[in-house]
């Protein structure tokens, strides 16, 4: 990455775009700490996170659900959860677990069942259910929809849209351009490690030269 | 060529897989789709030796794929890619290639290790063979670089070179397009589309549709471990049940839509911005 600047405000939904390799992950990375970070600042709700060891950083109020999900494989969906909560924050680990099994019934259904056993597409679902575990204010989503039927592709997106309205922070890194564009406010395209176009959603959505790059040609 | 036979298969008390009967055949492209634990890679990983099966017979040819090893089936003319990327990240890409033909190559070991120019003139005409599989993938320039060093999409493209170097009558693409952009997945599409040979199999589990309904001659769909419908695109686009289960109407799609655009009880934010170019 060369100087990138971003912002993202409360209850936001932030997509980032761009080609594979272009910097995308390693954004969202140097964010949770799982990545340095070689020069300047990265200010969360005032303060500097950047170079914060991953789990400090979590205890912030940002949950990271990483490219190619890294879930638990060895553990039930349940351990999986339990793993992932955050004690002493807001709500009751009750209540959260509830809430996961109601966006995701079929987590809901196979508590029990070893993660490892579980499709491509129900282990994101995973995946997505764990980072809420932390009651995150900044959720960063990596490719939520990739290995997902269409169908739930939508349902993702809807939850995606409702944890919004309930005031948390999304950044969004998403292949499904379109999609991308059209639940969020306000997005940054990525290419080669720069910034190189920005504004809002649907202004981009119209925008020819987006539209070119990145939306199948109709 | 290929044919699943009454196939079932169970993990303990789950059914993954609940008595299913396909049919391939040579020339033309083939997509499985299906919610997401519906048992698409199950029925990959049957074929391809991976899982035993529980029941029926998984055929090409006159071969049983079910009796044999992953190896065997390999042999027997079958490659696959998998969902998530197991290249071996250490090795360049070349190397990949290469260790695909090492069981082709074996009877030719012996001279490879105790005769120098005989061993040379091997080495060099397999990776000869190997480097113009990776030219079809435009990947010849990045034939030294270790796997695990390339980017997201040259590693999908070279999981694909690395099950084509066999020269397989059965491929099999476990999402090929999973985490490429649009633009890339239209390139995949062309470059699928080059693969397709009279006497070869191409089988695609996939839940990018517009590189299924584009590609696809025959899409059998999977609810619930069950064959639920095939046809053709066109068909397995109108059917109320593939819809119901799997596509979503286009009526779901316009409320999501409809809620991106009109989120209740607050505005879009830094809405009034411009676009600003870098």
């Amino acid at each position: 990455m060369h100087g990138i600047s971003a912002e993202i405000l409360p209850g936001e939904i932030v997509a980032i775009i761009g080609p594979n390799g272009a910097g995308k992950t390693t954004l969202l990375n140097t964010v949770s700490g799982l990545c340095d970070v070689r020069s300047g600042t990265i200010r969360f709700k005032g303060e500097d996170i950047a170079g914060l060891r991953p789990d400090k950083v979590v205890a912030r109020g940002i949950s990271h659900c990483p490219e190619g999900r890294r879930i638990f494989q060895r553990l039930t969906v349940e351990e999986n959860l339990v793993a992932s909560y955050v004690a002493g924050r807001k709500r009751p680990f009750a209540e959260l677990v509830e809430q996961a099994y109601r966006m995701f019934p079929v987590l809901g259904e196979r508590r029990k069942a070893q993660a490892n056993r579980f499709s491509g597409g129900q282990q994101q679902m995973l995946a997505v259910a764990r980072a809420l575990m932390a009651q995150p204010d900044l959720l960063l989503l990596d490719e939520p929809s990739l290995g997902l039927a269409p169908k739930l592709v939508s349902q993702i997106l809807e939850i995606v849209l409702t944890l919004a309205d309930s005031g948390m922070s999304i950044v969004l890194v998403e292949q499904n351009v379109d999609a991308a564009l059209e639940i969020s406010d306000y997005a940054y395209v990525l290419e080669n490690g720069r910034c190189v176009l920005e504004g809002p959603s649907d202004k981009l959505l119209a925008d020819p030269r987006l539209r070119e790059a990145y939306l199948p040609q109709v | 060529m290929l044919r699943f036979e009454q196939v079932g298969k169970r993990f303990g008390a789950l059914v993954a897989i609940d008595d299913v009967s396909l049919a391939f055949e040579p020339g033309r492209i083939y997509s499985i789709i299906g919610p997401n634990g519906a048992g698409k890679s199950t029925l990959i990983n049957m074929a391809a030796g991976s899982y035993g099966v529980s029941s029926g017979r998984i055929l090409l040819g006159e071969v049983e794929l079910q009796r044999l090893k992953k190896h065997q089936v390999s042999h027997a003319g079958l490659s696959r890619t998998y969902q998530n990327i197991r290249l071996f990240d250490a090795m360049t890409a070349l190397e990949n290639l290469e260790v695909a033909l090492f069981h082709r190559d074996f009877p030719k070991l012996a001279a490879e290790l105790l005769l120098p120019r005989r061993g040379r003139a091997v080495k060099a005409a397999r990776a000869a063979e190997c480097r113009a599989v990776l030219r079809r993938f435009d990947l010849e320039a990045d034939a030294e670089t270790a796997a695990g060093n390339l980017p997201y999409g040259k590693q999908k493209l070279l999981e694909i070179a690395r099950a084509l170097v066999t020269e397989p009558k059965v491929l099999m693409l476990d999402e090929p397009a999973a985490g490429l952009n649009h633009a890339e997945s239209a390139e995949l599409r062309f470059r699928l589309l080059e693969l397709r040979r009279p006497d070869r199999v191409i089988l695609i589990v996939e839940h990018d549709m517009n590189l299924v309904m584009a590609l696809s001659d025959h899409i059998a769909v999977l609810h619930r471990g069950r064959l639920l419908f095939q046809g053709t695109p066109a068909a397995v686009r109108e059917n109320p049940e593939v819809q119901e289960a799997y596509l979503g109407s286009p009526d779901e799609h316009q409320i999501i839509r409809a809620a991106a655009r009109h989120r209740t009880g607050r505005v879009r934010l830094r809405a009034d911005r411009d676009i600003a170019r870098h």
